[in-house]
């Protein structure tokens, strides 16, 4: 016997399978769009964050340039003198300053695809460039001429028939280098502006020599002393920058202070994506009142019996109302588990790190009833506004 | 009864009110099997649905069970619609989504007194009327006769005082005709069930105790009253 409002209501729905489905979908998409959306941009931004942390949060990276126009000398770039002066400011505890040689590089008399770029010691703590075999280079190496070599470059040779690569000789520009190193794969750092596993390394001094000083310094990075904040490091490099090069554009890059922007950006993000999906939602919102209004002008007749037989306008505003909230909730929640699992999918292709996320959940499910509620009391209001005679006297 | 003093009810034609009851007065004792006849268009319908609580009157005075009945809520309407009137419909208004058992029950939803008793009361009713067989079938798989009979348990559901019936037998044959209007007599003679049926078919009005005739909006003749 169906007495409850919830076994009619059901009875109800059923009796229309294909209309209910079709409105239930509505919901069901707008709803997947809302928890896939919200979740996929927060997920996003965590994995942006913590692609940040594994390249360090202590590090600092500046470049250097000279205003369009002005050619003084040094004004934009960093001379050796001024290398050693930034070791001197509190909480740097590496300096490593990079400079590119545009030369071509031969190896057994075949052209190889590097870039040479003129690095310190204390760049491989710096960038966290370790090496399958050999070594970097060191302070004896500073007036030699040796090398190391990035994966990329490596294979390269490898294929080029230099084997095996520690060991062999190079021919950078005009002089021959002999690699001293070889590279592990590089995973590729926002902070640090070389592509190291293309890049084929020497001593910055001797690539200044050897490019009789034309090479300047643009580019250096700083790893800050633990225990030190970042920005505050920031702050004093950029001051004395800014003192040694008054004229001179200075760039700054480091993971803290991008980290803080994403997180800031993160917001509003969720909102944009939110509000993407919930105007799906809405458009399913839509679908539910229209399937609700046919209903009433179809079910004219069934109020005004329903009225004969004591219905009051509450008892037909809650059938109405009670129908629309359960199209719209077995929506939701439909949308909800294929939006989570569209979310594994999104997440698994692009490579994110996957965590569930109650929030978007908990906003689909609050969303989608509220949907409910809202598009399905117009028509809920309409049919218990019937004059039971009118009601009764449609279809017949 | 019922009781029904100056009744007037029009209904809005174009610019004009069209009026359809004029002055209608009639009463109906407590216990009463009464047949309304007219032609087509003379307001029987309208009187029915007046009595029933499903239409308004433009003026005059109706009185159930000795309370009026103007000025009442939309929500005590219902009530009373629920409470003390059935209603027994030409062509049956069975809800097809609904098997029989639902369809017998569904004045219980709005019933405000104990539906476990009035759920036993209409498994007695469907036993009585000899559909209690049919309680899972669906109203499609019935004869007119019996979806007639479904009907009339619905309409007693929750134990009215008064059965309203408009055209009852409008839709079956005669055999069925003939059962539906021994029932009838059988729930007013046995269970004093108040009964107001509106009819074309004099014969089937004979069967009542007394017949209305409504003509212009007035009730013309009484047999009653020619008795009397």
């Amino acid at each position: 016997m169906k007495l409850g409002l919830c076994a009619q209501v059901g009875a109800n729905l059923w009796s229309t399978k294909m209309r209910s489905l079709l409105a239930l979908l509505g919901v069901l998409i707008g709803t997947a769009a809302v928890v896939a959306l919200i979740s996929s941009g927060e997920l996003a931004t965590r994995t942006a964050i913590e692609q940040l942390r594994r390249m360090g949060t202590d590090l600092i990276s500046v470049s250097v340039y000279g205003l369009r126009g002005d050619h003084s000398a040094q004004s934009g770039s960093v001379s050796s003198q001024e290398v050693l002066g930034f070791s001197n400011i509190l909480g740097v505890k590496w300096v490593a300053p990079s400079a590119q040689w545009p030369v071509s590089v031969m190896a057994s008399g075949r052209s190889v695809d590097a870039s040479v770029l003129g690095v310190t010691p204390a760049w491989a703590h710096v960038a966290r460039f370790e090496l399958e075999a050999g070594r970097f280079l060191t302070g004896m190496d500073a007036q030699r001429l040796h090398c190391v070599v990035g994966a990329e470059v490596s294979e390269n040779m490898r294929q080029a028939g230099v084997f095996p690569v520690l060991g062999a000789w190079v021919q950078v520009g005009n002089q021959h280098c002999q690699i001293v190193g070889v590279g592990r794969r590089w995973p590729s750092n926002f902070f640090i502006m070389a592509n190291l596993n293309r890049s084929l390394m020497l001593p910055l001094t001797m690539v200044q020599s050897l490019s009789n000083a034309s090479v300047e310094i643009h580019d250096v990075a700083f790893k800050v002393m633990a225990g030190y904040a970042t920005q505050v490091v920031q702050n004093q490099l950029e001051s004395r920058l800014k003192q040694w090069k008054p004229k001179a554009q200075i760039y700054f890059k480091n993971p803290e202070a991008l980290i803080e922007q994403v997180t800031q950006q993160r917001q509003t993000l969720t909102i944009l994506l939110g509000v993407i999906g919930g105007i799906s939602l809405l458009v399913g919102g839509v679908g539910i009142m229209n399937i609700m209004l046919v209903a009433l002008a179809e079910r004219k007749h069934e109020i005004g019996l329903r009225m004969a037989l004591g219905a009051t306008q509450r008892d037909i505003r809650q059938l109405f109302l009670a129908e629309a909230v359960v199209l719209t909730v077995a929506g939701g929640v439909l949308g909800i588990l294929i939006g989570s699992l569209g979310v594994v999918v999104i997440a698994w292709i692009s490579a994110w790190y996957y965590t569930f996320l109650v929030i978007p959940v908990v906003i689909g499910f609050i969303v989608s009833c509220l949907v409910g509620v809202f598009f399905g009391f117009y028509p809920a209001y309409r049919a218990s506004l019937l004059e039971p005679i009118v009601a009764l006297r449609s279809g017949y | 009864m019922i009781k029904c003093e100056g009744w007037f009810k029009s209904y809005p034609v174009g610019q004009r009110m069209y009026p359809v009851l004029k002055g209608l007065e009639f009463e109906i004792d407590t216990g009463e099997f009464v047949a309304l006849m007219g032609r087509s268009g003379s307001g029987k319908t309208t009187v029915l649905n007046i009595l029933g609580l499903l239409d308004h009157l433009s003026a005059g005075t109706y009185w159930l069970a000795g309370q009026a009945m103007m000025g009442h809520s939309s929500r005590a309407l219902a009530a009373f619609r629920n409470t003390f009137i059935g209603f027994v419909f030409q062509h049956f208004f069975l809800l097809p989504r609904l098997n029989i058992l639902d369809n017998v029950c569904l004045p219980l939803q709005y019933y405000a007194g104990d539906r476990d008793q009035a759920y036993a009361h209409c498994l007695q009713l469907m036993k009585r009327l000899g559909i209690a067989e049919f309680a899972q079938q669906m109203p499609a798989q019935l004869s007119g006769g019996q979806q007639q009979r479904v009907a009339i348990c619905r309409a007693l559901a929750c134990k009215p005082k008064v059965l309203l019936a408009d055209e009852p037998t409008g839709a079956l044959d005669a055999q069925n005709s003939e059962e539906i209007m021994s029932l009838f007599k059988e729930l007013n003679e046995e269970d004093g069930l108040t009964v107001f049926m509106i009819t074309h078919d004099s014969e089937l009005a004979q069967q009542s105790q007394r017949v209305l005739h409504l003509v212009e909006g007035q009730i013309e003749l009484n047999t009653q009253e020619l008795s009397g």
